[in-house]
């Protein structure tokens, strides 16, 4: 048995790759951890942080959701921010993640991503990119960047929906509209009051909405306004001080809020939207 | 916007530039500031940790199209954005005079890691719908956190390691290698072997007389690189709800629009993405050695092997005489 690692570290994406072979992925031969950890290297900006927070929170959100893995994305993405506490540079590392995935909770990405057997793999598997792989399909980079573009200043409820609905995580997620915070917001909203709130709904309203937004300025018509960085900075500063709560959602960032009136005003066009596409609509 | 619309868009050029920078309110050199390669060097050596810049943009307008034509509400924005940390930042302009937009734009330090891109985007009123986009800067200006002299590179990052050294654990299984390429994640390396003898020698040496061999081998080297780097990125292509395959973005996607017309001259780029996935699947026939075409095409092998050997045998004859 080999201990998990005392400190998150960074490790690199080739070492990771290299590590990650058929069998590893298919759960037959265990994480190769001793050969992993030659390879980690200490992340040049950032002080040590110890995994201990994190491990509680992975082992509480199997403890919650055993029997439906899906279901622990929206608990575990608004308190892994919070546990987290990065800046979007330090987000923006892979090393990180593939350290997280490969040696802090590996277990978790074999009991969250563990894909079926099919004809052409027998063996169930995790695929590859839930280990290492872009900020959309990593299994932790996914749900800290849900988090990140989908909360609400420091209000991580639109997290909470966004993250219980599997299609705005797998397509909204990696469209560039989401990075405009009002157009996000009222996305949101619709999911969250059912007028897009099956998957599939959801799913097509994004398409619709991206479609849209290569000729309308979303962010003239709805201007948002400039994240509060200091206070962004001094949230990441209190991680130390902080206690996670499991009952109870934790206060992100108090960056500021998108502006409401932006907010209000593209719901008004999404909702027109979802009247003339048909695939938005219950009955289409 | 060479793209149709169902709208009338600005025919006429935006143009974008940036006229000064500070770091933490204090003015850069102006030297770090390229306007023949559009490119903001921000990474001085001696403030290594800034925390804030601030970029003075102009944008300047088709004054006389916008005149006459049938848009109201002109707005235009600078945009500032990063793929590696999802930020994309909106800065409304105002107008200094006719047709002349100004304003500043402030990139926060911990919000970027590498390059950001600034743009200019233009919107207004046309046929009664608002904020329409009716225009954008033909060519984006990189603002570089890392490089110290302003260029903008095209090419592959590259690093000099000792493979079998220290800390280099990742690539002591490559230790006789002379280099190896890295293809996965956000932005592919180049690892070249300090071991190797005389490899960085050639590379490195600016000596005119080492100029056909030094060439000669990058040229290889980038032969390489790109088969790696196309391989890579094709076996990992994001696919849509049927099944076919999207453009991946990043240097992903930047290879393959580099690649994909010499791998498949006959093909648009759309079709020759699906027909590459296609040929990927099933018995992949000549792809391989499309492939090797398309990446020697890049490499320009044909200029460099050739001077290499001419300059190689008019060596041996003087030897001869």
């Amino acid at each position: 048995m080999i201990s998990p690692p005392e400190n998150l570290m960074s490790l690199s994406n080739e070492a990771a790759t290299r590590h990650l072979t058929e069998a590893v992925l298919q759960g037959r031969v265990p994480i190769p951890a001793k050969g992993l950890d030659r390879s980690v290297r200490i992340h040049p900006s950032m002080e040590p942080r110890s995994i201990d927070p994190i491990r509680e929170l992975i082992d509480e959100a199997r403890k919650r959701f055993d029997d439906a893995p899906t279901e622990a994305d929206a608990w575990l993405a608004p308190r892994l921010h919070s546990v987290l506490r990065f800046t979007r540079a330090e987000a923006a590392d892979s090393g990180l993640w593939n350290h997280l995935a490969l040696r802090v909770a590996p277990d978790h990405v074999f009991w969250r991503h563990l894909g079926k057997a099919t004809q052409k793999k027998p063996v169930p598997m995790v695929s590859r990119s839930r280990f290492i792989g872009p900020f959309h399909t990593q299994a932790f980079a996914r749900l800290w960047w849900a988090a990140e573009l989908f909360r609400d200043g420091y209000d991580y409820d639109p997290v909470v929906v966004a993250c219980g609905n599997q299609d705005v995580l797998n397509t909204a997620l990696r469209m560039s509209i989401v990075l405009h915070r009002p157009t996000a917001q009222a996305l949101l909203r619709l999911v969250k009051d059912g007028t897009a709130g099956a998957g599939r709904e959801a799913n097509a309203l994004a398409k619709a909405v991206n479609a849209v937004a290569s000729t309308l300025s979303l962010e003239t018509l709805a201007p948002d306004a400039e994240p509060d960085t200091d206070a962004y900075r001094f949230w990441v500063g209190g991680r130390e001080d902080s206690l996670i709560l499991f009952d109870s959602l934790p206060d992100g960032p108090d960056d500021g809020r998108a502006p409401l009136d932006s907010v209000n005003r593209l719901e008004g066009v999404f909702r027109r939207i979802c009247t003339e596409v048909p695939a938005v609509t219950k009955s289409g | 916007m060479k793209r149709l619309f169902p709208y009338a868009v600005l025919a006429g050029e935006v143009g974008l530039e940036v006229l000064r920078a500070r770091l933490d309110d204090v003015p850069i050199e102006f030297s770090m500031i390229s306007a023949a390669q559009r490119t903001v060097a921000l990474h001085e050596v001696e403030r290594e940790r800034w925390g804030t810049a601030t970029l003075t943009v102009r944008v300047r307008l088709p004054k006389r199209e916008l005149a006459d034509g049938p848009w109201t509400n002109v707005a235009c924005a600078a945009i500032v954005s990063e793929r590696r940390t999802n930020v994309r930042a909106h800065v409304p302009l105002e107008q200094d005079e006719p047709g002349v937009w100004l304003g500043e734009v402030t990139l926060h330090r911990e919000r970027h890691v590498n390059k950001a891109e600034l743009i200019a985007q233009v919107s207004a009123t046309v046929d009664e719908i608002d904020s329409r986009l009716i225009g954008r800067s033909e060519a984006s200006w990189t603002i570089d956190l890392l490089a110290t002299t302003p260029t903008k590179k095209d090419g592959i990052r590259t690093e000099w390691v000792d493979f079998g050294g220290e800390g280099a654990v990742h690539l002591d299984l490559f230790r006789s290698d002379p280099w190896f390429v890295e293809a996965v994640g956000e932005e592919p390396t180049l690892y070249l072997n300090k071991r190797f003898e005389g490899i960085e020698a050639i590379l490195r040496s600016d000596r005119a007389v080492d100029r056909p061999a030094q060439n000669a081998l990058a040229s290889q080297i980038a032969q390489e690189v790109w088969t790696v780097l196309f391989t890579s990125v094709i076996r990992g292509l994001p696919k849509d709800d049927q099944g076919r395959p999207e453009w991946p973005g990043g240097w992903q996607e930047s290879t393959l629009r580099k690649m994909l017309p010499d791998v498949l001259p006959d093909y648009s780029l759309t079709d020759a993405l699906a027909e590459i996935v296609a040929r990927e699947d099933g018995a992949g026939g000549d792809l391989h050695a499309r492939v090797a075409h398309a990446a020697a095409v890049q490499a320009r092998r044909t200029r460099h092997l050739g001077n290499f050997l001419r300059a190689f045998r008019r060596k041996a004859q003087e030897e001869e005489q």
